[in-house]
């Protein structure tokens, strides 16, 4: 008895020894590094690293201003030249009931994908570092220019959000992985900051990447040529164009006169150049694909298959003919077309005074029941077949016409009439139009409607009527959503319900 | 030497095979079954687990002079189902087969289209919340063949889905590989004493299938068979006419010109015959159809050596939309003894599944992503929807295959107390489908698409066991185990439009790997997607088992699993797990007539739940996260890949620790009246510890969420068993047995991470102390009959608003719970709960000499749906105007199945969306009772004319059976049994329909 309560044990232990003898050997086999990510001890640690996170950075900027076709629905439609067809949520934009509970319209409240830009440019600024210190590929010069753009590119994320919402928290590091709540900051500060931060990086920011005549970074850019950068990346003159908008939309247009004079002057050196207006419509133009001329511009292109449905105003605006829906989302209603286009010989669109009949780049179909928006129609490969719905238009921020008619808009408002009469004029002539013939207090008046048919379905007709509004201040129905702050959005609200130190913008209460 | 024994073993076989192919016809089989026996193996099967039969339970080697399969199953605490009933109903998927049939195992099927991949199990309740699409794969529990757990799909290919109605892929179900003719025994492994030696694959329960084996005796010859049909729905169909009608009211009360300007094209001309003109599209969507199956089987062999063969194809139709399963199946094993103490037992199990699909347009605008112009919905005449039809059948290619193949390869050594089993087992399926859609079906584009996926999973297993007598009284059963599991699912996806023409149905690309555009599409837009997850588990375990006067019985178990899904830190888990058993029949009177068995059984255990995905092991990570709401996939900016924060997916830390189950049981088993009435009860309260939520954070973080760990849910119940011997007749008499089962199960959020009392993810509300599985709705109070009956705020004076949106005449005026004027989320209650409180099951057979009667009701009680359907139809002109994958009408659109004078008539333009789903109009009472099933049969195999020397032991049934032949309930849309996993009826489930098959068993 007393034998086998001592064996019996034993040899169960031998059984276990042996058992955990296999174990032991088999906890290597539980280490697999997925294949869905890189974990923080793979990543930052070559050139690689560096250059998926900065064009990740881009990414996530226009799949903010893509998602929903927000870039549009946030600059053209709020109580713009557009009306919705059939869809209730795009109604409601069109007529500033920004509260209304759309699915869409309640993404459009949310601030989080630019967040998310803002969180990935901190992030790269704070870790990029550390690839200098491990690859000798990386050099000091390259970095100075990456995180000058990551500079760049989170002022520019919060000089649009605070367009669209005024105050904004300012969030300045990445937190990585801790999640404190930062109250709204004032939309000055805000601003400020952008600036700042703008001028900081524009001295590292080459005119052109990739190019080995460029004065700030000769030579290939991630081992690619210009070609392939052109209207990727953020340029020293994007960085102007930018910062002349911050400047305008603070009402300094002193400073906004100065940046975007820059960008006139030197736009040569990034391979930019005005676009005529055969060019803006066309299939493969300016639109299409990513180029230079695009000074700042988040691409779709076709050759890095990177087209999509949503994400582009051909999206909202192309029926029938050009593609195969028969009803636009949204269109501009004829009686809008004919009073913005009211003069002769316009190219882009005007009445044959002759036959009677429109002749226009920008629109399809005039006259029918179902005028179409064509002005950017950039389907695939720059076809004419419409019948897949795949966009490859760029979303373009601004362009040299757009910055020339800024340019005027604050010689303008400064008082230098004659100069914005000049840059005006410019555009005007590019168009097809005669010199500006009208009285000089009418400049601005005729800028700001020059930029209306100029920029058409570009993202600037919501932020035009206010900057318009508050040079003029006539309009006292505008001039209470100025004072009342009731030109920004409401925050969604998810966004307040993640944050207790958020409150709502007051107007929308 | 190796070499040689190898051809003995073969030459072995080949022997066994071939003599018993020539002794088929004079070879009489030791065992059959009379029709006495198979009652009493029915009634065996189902209360398999109360026999208190201590040291029997493992169906390992009985006697080692004889060949016998180890099965690798502890019965104990198991659940068992009466197989052989359930083998008479032509039942396609193992979801369906458990269904209604055992205790405390939900099965959802969300629609009845055959082998579709959308049902789910859940044993013991919800243990989680459903928030995404994934979840519903997180709560499943494990399914062994034999010992083999099997490896499922892993819901990773959502990730680059823009709509996640389907999985990519064939979607089709794994589980409905098995053949019910094949099957001797399905047990439920439910409760943590039960799940102790299965570890974290058991964590939600796990469903032991044991197959018909080899054997020894001589050549048995099984062939099975039946045919029948499903029979098509009587569905009241609408026109055009019918349409106008139902929008007519809502225009004439609310439309303003413009509105009115943009009535439907395709009803504003009441001419048009298409839409106005006969609606007969249900000739060609709805259509009895045939289903059958035939197999047969060969075991036979000797004592030292045996073999079984077994062979089969299924094919099973819905009763709509053309939708159809076939499956073949081959099963071989063998067993051998090669020494006295030594077994060797193989199994390779072989099925191939082929599916054809529903052809809605929402699944096949989904799988294309891309929603083209929805102004018309497709018109109800049959010779328009037949075009469509003739597209599908003519120039489109749909092909669904899947292949899947399990087996192992054991080896078992026995002495007298020492056992050693070691065992090398697999199972692999892949899925193939292969997409073409011609131009005419999609706007002049044409669709192609491809793919290939595989799941692998290889298992070692190890288990030592030890059987000690210490002295007649104490005795102890030792068993130690350890389990190596490796995991691959992968798959390859592409899809591409507008190839140049429709005769081209396959995407070409440059085979030659010099040439500069290898593998570059020659003619399509193709977009690729690939992905691969591998995953490990290692189990190490000891258990011991302990006996006294063989009426007490205890039980602890510990074990340790590592998982690669675990971050380095917290990789390994320990739970242990105890359990108790006494019978009480020594205080029992001897008389047995009223109280014949009671016995008691308690267990505590504690495993840990796995994590299906693999992102959690990395912590803070970087992954490609480009994507926006209807381009989740896309990867690269300026034609590079980046890589960035999981921004969309959400935050991951460090220190993530195992989620684990703690479940305590008390059980009763107790015969009655010399055991004719026997009844079990289950009483369980099961705690799902420590699980991962995406908890939201502030926006301003960039981060959707961030996972936390700390969320529990219980999950309580009481689980009741009876079986009584209603009549116990003999020969010329009639006997009659019934059998009830019912399960009451309630959940509860029992904390939430970072000890939250609420949060809302989305529009779903979770509050700590409420049920997970609310619907959180709106109450409505009525309707606005103009602007003036709308309160304002004497407060502030702002008008009474949804979410900052006034309210207008015609609107509905919702309940404002807070009192704050406005209605918002705050506004919502909790109102109904889509997991049934209730389920179970009658079964009654009767039989009369060979003939015998049974039938299955089943029933779910107090549970909810909510009919999106309707409110769908009510949303006409939110929907209309989306043109988005939701607006879609199906050709189903054209009938008669709401009854619209039920619901208030609100403003269908109103931006505040009047006809939303989210409110209690819509919920509805889901309750239901069906019959499942009904069969007469007859067993010829008494009468001796079939093999006039031992014709009793021969097995001939010839049966009817008909399914689903009705059901009750309260619920006004349709089939209430085939609605989403979260009880939403979308609509789009097809009916399970009612089928009448003839067949037969027989057993030579």
């Amino acid at each position: 008895m007393m034998f086998n309560i001592i064996t019996i044990p034993y040899r169960i232990l031998t059984g276990i020894l042996i058992v955990g003898l296999l174990a032991s050997g088999c906890n290597k086999n539980l280490e697999i590094d997925s294949s869905h990510l890189v974990n923080e001890g793979n990543n930052w640690k070559s050139i690689t690293d560096t250059r998926s996170a900065l064009l990740g950075t881009y990414g996530l900027l226009r799949a903010a201003m893509a998602d929903n076709n927000g870039h549009w629905l946030y600059g053209d439609l709020r109580r713009g030249d557009f009306q919705a067809t059939s869809r209730l949520d795009l109604k409601a934009i069109v007529g500033n009931n920004l509260n209304a509970p759309y699915p869409v319209v309640e993404s459009l409240r949310s601030w989080r994908r630019f967040y998310a830009v803002i969180n990935s440019a901190s992030l790269f600024i704070e870790r990029a570092h550390e690839v200098m210190a491990k690859d000798k590929q990386y050099t000091e010069r390259n970095y100075k220019v990456d995180i000058a753009q990551m500079h760049a590119l989170r002022a520019f994320a919060y000089f649009y959000m605070s367009r669209i919402w005024g105050d904004v928290p300012l969030i300045t590091s990445s937190k990585d992985g801790s999640f404190e709540n930062v109250a709204r900051t004032p939309k000055s500060v805000v601003l400020g900051y952008a600036e700042s931060e703008l001028l900081k990086a524009v001295d590292n920011l080459p005119y052109k990447y990739g190019d080995v005549n460029d004065p700030v970074f000769p030579g290939l850019y991630y081992s690619q040529a210009t070609a392939n950068w052109s209207g990727v990346l953020l340029t020293k003159i994007s960085a102007y164009a930018i910062l002349a908008h911050i400047a305008a939309w603070n009402e300094r247009y002193i400073d906004a006169s100065g940046y975007a004079s820059f960008v006139l002057t030197n736009f040569d050196k990034a391979g930019a150049a005005y676009t005529a207006t055969a060019n803006v419509s066309k299939y493969d133009g300016l639109f299409y694909d990513k180029k230079a001329s695009q000074i700042f511009g988040l691409a779709f292109a076709w050759t890095d298959r990177e087209a999509s449905v949503v994400g582009h105003i051909e999206d909202l605006a192309l029926a029938a003919p050009l593609v195969t829906k028969p009803v636009p989302q949204i269109y501009v209603p004829d009686q809008t077309i004919l009073s913005i286009f009211n003069e002769d010989k316009d190219e882009r669109f005007s009445i044959n005074a002759t036959t009677g009949r429109a002749v226009t780049d920008y629109f399809t179909n005039f006259g029918s029941s179902n005028t179409v928006f064509s002005k950017i129609k950039c389907i695939r490969d720059a076809s004419s077949d419409g019948s897949l719905g795949l966009f490859s238009s760029a979303i373009v921020f601004t362009r040299l016409e757009e910055i020339t008619l800024l340019y005027a808009e604050s010689m303008a408002v400064i008082g230098n009439t004659q100069e914005a009469i000049d840059a005006l004029d410019r555009i005007r002539i590019a168009r097809g139009l005669p010199l500006y013939q009208g009285a000089n207090d009418g400049v601005v008046d005729a800028i700001f409607k020059e930029r209306q048919r100029e920029l058409m379905g570009e993202g600037w007709r919501w932020y035009d009527q206010i900057r318009y509004n508050r040079i003029k201040k006539t309009n006292p129905e505008f001039n209470k959503l100025i004072s009342t702050n009731g030109i920004f959005w409401p925050i969604s609200e998810d966004v307040l319900s993640r944050n207790s130190l958020l409150v709502q913008n007051e107007y929308w209460r | 030497m190796l070499m040689k024994n190898t051809r003995t073993i073969k030459h072995i076989q080949w022997q066994f095979v071939i003599s018993s192919f020539l002794f088929v016809g004079i070879i009489v089989p030791t065992e059959g079954y009379s029709a006495d026996s198979y009652r009493k193996a029915s009634f065996d099967s189902f209360f398999q687990d109360t026999s208190a039969n201590v040291f029997s339970k493992d169906t390992g080697t009985v006697d080692s002079s004889k060949v016998r399969l180890r099965r690798f199953v502890s019965k104990k605490n198991v659940d068992s189902l009466n197989v052989r009933e359930i083998s008479k109903s032509p039942f396609v998927s193992l979801q369906q087969v458990l269904k209604g049939n055992t205790a405390g195992v939900y099965v959802q099927e969300t629609t009845g289209e055959p082998g579709n991949v959308e049902q789910s199990m859940l044993i013991r309740g919800l243990s989680m919340p459903l928030l995404s699409r994934k979840d519903i794969y997180q709560a499943q529990p494990a399914v062994y063949i034999n010992g083999i757990p099997l490896i499922q799909d892993n819901p990773f290919m959502f990730d680059v889905q823009k709509y996640d109605y389907t999985p990519i892929g064939t979607a089709t179900n794994l589980l409905s590989t098995l053949d019910m003719d094949n099957i001797k025994s399905i047990n439920i492994v439910k409760g943590g004493a039960a799940s102790a030696i299965y570890g974290p694959r058991a964590a939600n329960g796990a469903i032991l299938i044991t197959t018909k084996n080899a054997e020894q005796g001589l050549s048995q010859i099984s062939v099975n068979s039946y045919y029948g049909m499903v029979q098509k729905d009587g569905v009241t169909t609408a026109n055009g006419q019918d349409e106008n009608d139902f929008r007519m009211p809502f225009y004439q009360k609310f439309a303003s010109p413009t509105d009115l300007d943009n009535f439907p094209a395709y009803l504003r001309d009441a001419t048009n015959e298409n839409y106005y003109g006969p609606s007969n599209w249900t000739d060609l969507y709805y259509k009895t159809s045939p289903v059958r199956a035939i197999n047969g089987s060969i075991t036979g062999g000797t004592n030292r050596s045996n073999f079984r063969f077994f062979g089969g194809n299924t094919s099973n139709a819905g009763n709509a939309d053309g939708t159809k399963l076939d499956k073949y199946v081959a099963s071989f094993f063998i067993n051998m003894l090669p020494l006295e103490w030594l077994t060797v037992s193989s199994m390779i199990n072989a099925t191939r599944l082929e599916r054809d699909r529903n052809r809605s347009f929402r699944d096949r605008f989904s799988e294309m992503q891309y929603v083209p112009d929805l102004t018309s919905p497709i018109a109800p005449n049959k010779l328009i929807y037949g075009n469509l039809l003739n597209d599908y059948d003519s120039k489109s290619i749909d092909k669904n295959k899947n292949n899947s193949i399990q087996g192992y390869f054991s080896v078992n050594a026995k002495t007298k107390n020492l056992e050693f089993m070691s065992r090398v087992g697999f199972d692999y399926n892949e899925g193939l489908r292969d997409v073409f859609f011609p131009s005419t079906m999609l706007d002049g584009n044409n669709y192609i698409s491809n793919y290939f996926g595989y799941n692998q999973r290889f298992v070692f297993d190890n288990v030592l066991s030890y059987k000690y007598k210490v002295t007649e009284k104490h005795k102890l059963n030792l068993e130690a185990g350890y389990s190596v599991q490796a995991d691959v699912n992968r798959y390859n996806y592409a899809y591409g439009y507008k190839g140049s023409s429709d005769y081209i149905k396959i995407n070409v690309v440059n085979g030659s790997t010099g040439a500069s555009d290898y593998l570059l599409p020659k003619d399509f837009i193709v977009y690729r997607f690939t992905d691969r997850q591998k995953a490990n588990l290692n189990s190490l375990y000891g258990k011991i088992e302990y006996t006294y006067n063989d009426d007490l019985t205890l039980t602890a178990v510990g074990r340790t699993d590592g998982s690669s899904n675990m971050q380095p830190s917290a990789r390994w888990f320990f739970s242990p797990i105890v359990s108790a058993e006494y019978d009480l029949k020594k205080f029992l009177p001897a008389d047995k007539s009223t109280i014949s068995k009671l016995a008691l059984t308690a267990s505590w255990s504690r495993i840990g739940n796995l994590i299906l995905n693999d992102r959690f092991a990395a912590g803070p990570q970087y992954t490609v996260d480009l994507g926006w709401s209807s381009n989740p996939a896309f990867y690269s900016y300026g034609g590079f890949g980046t890589l960035s924060r999981p921004y969309t997916a959400g935050w991951v830390g460090y220190d993530i620790p195992w989620a684990y189950v703690q479940e305590t049981n008390f059980g009763v088993n107790a015969d009655f009246l010399n055991n004719r009435l026997s009844a079990r009860v289950e009483l369980y309260s099961k705690n799902n510890n420590r699980m991962l939520l995406a908890m939201p954070v502030n926006s301003e973080s960039g981060y959707t969420s961030a996972y936390q760990s700390g969320m529990d849910v219980n999950n309580s119940g009481v689980e009741l068993m009876l079986q009584a011997n209603i009549l116990s007749g003999g020969k010329d008499q009639l006997s009659w047995s019934s059998g009830f089962n019912a399960s009451y199960n309630r959940n509860k959020l029992k904390a939430l991470p970072g000890g939250l009392s609420e949060i809302l993810i989305g529009t779903q509300k979770l509050v700590v102390g409420e049920a997970v599985d609310k619907f959180w709705v709106l109450q409505t109070q009525g309707v606005f009959n103009s602007d003036v009956d709308v309160p304002v705020n004497p407060a502030n004076y702002q008008i009474f608003n949804y979410k900052g949106l006034a309210f207008h005449g015609g609107d509905p005026r919702w309940k404002d719970l807070n009192g704050d004027y406005t209605i918002n989320e705050q506004d919502k209650v909790a109102l109904g709960n889509y997991m049934p409180k209730v389920t179970g099951n009658f079964s009654n057979t009767f039989s009369y000499n060979n003939l015998s009667l049974d039938f299955n009701l089943y029933f779910a009680l107090g549970r909810n749906i909510l009919n999106q359907a309707v409110a769908n139809r009510f949303d006409f002109i939110n929907r209309r105007g989306q043109n988005d994958i939701s607006s879609i009408d199906e050709i189903t659109f054209w009938q008669k199945d709401f009854d619209a004078s039920k619901y208030p008539v609100y403003n269908p333009w109103s931006a505040v969306q009047a006809y939303r789903s989210d409110q209690d109009i819509f919920i509805e009472n889901g309750s239901f009772l069906k019959l499942r099933s009904l069969s007469l049969s007859y067993d010829f195999g008494g009468l001796n004319f079939l093999n006039k020397t031992k014709g009793k032991q021969n097995r001939f049934l010839l049966y009817v059976t008909a399914t689903n032949l009705f059901t009750i309930t309260p619920y006004t849309g349709g089939d209430p049994e085939v609605v989403g996993y979260t009880g939403i009826d979308s609509g789009y489930g097809l009916s399970i329909p009612k089928t009448y098959t003839l067949g037969f068993k027989v057993d030579l």
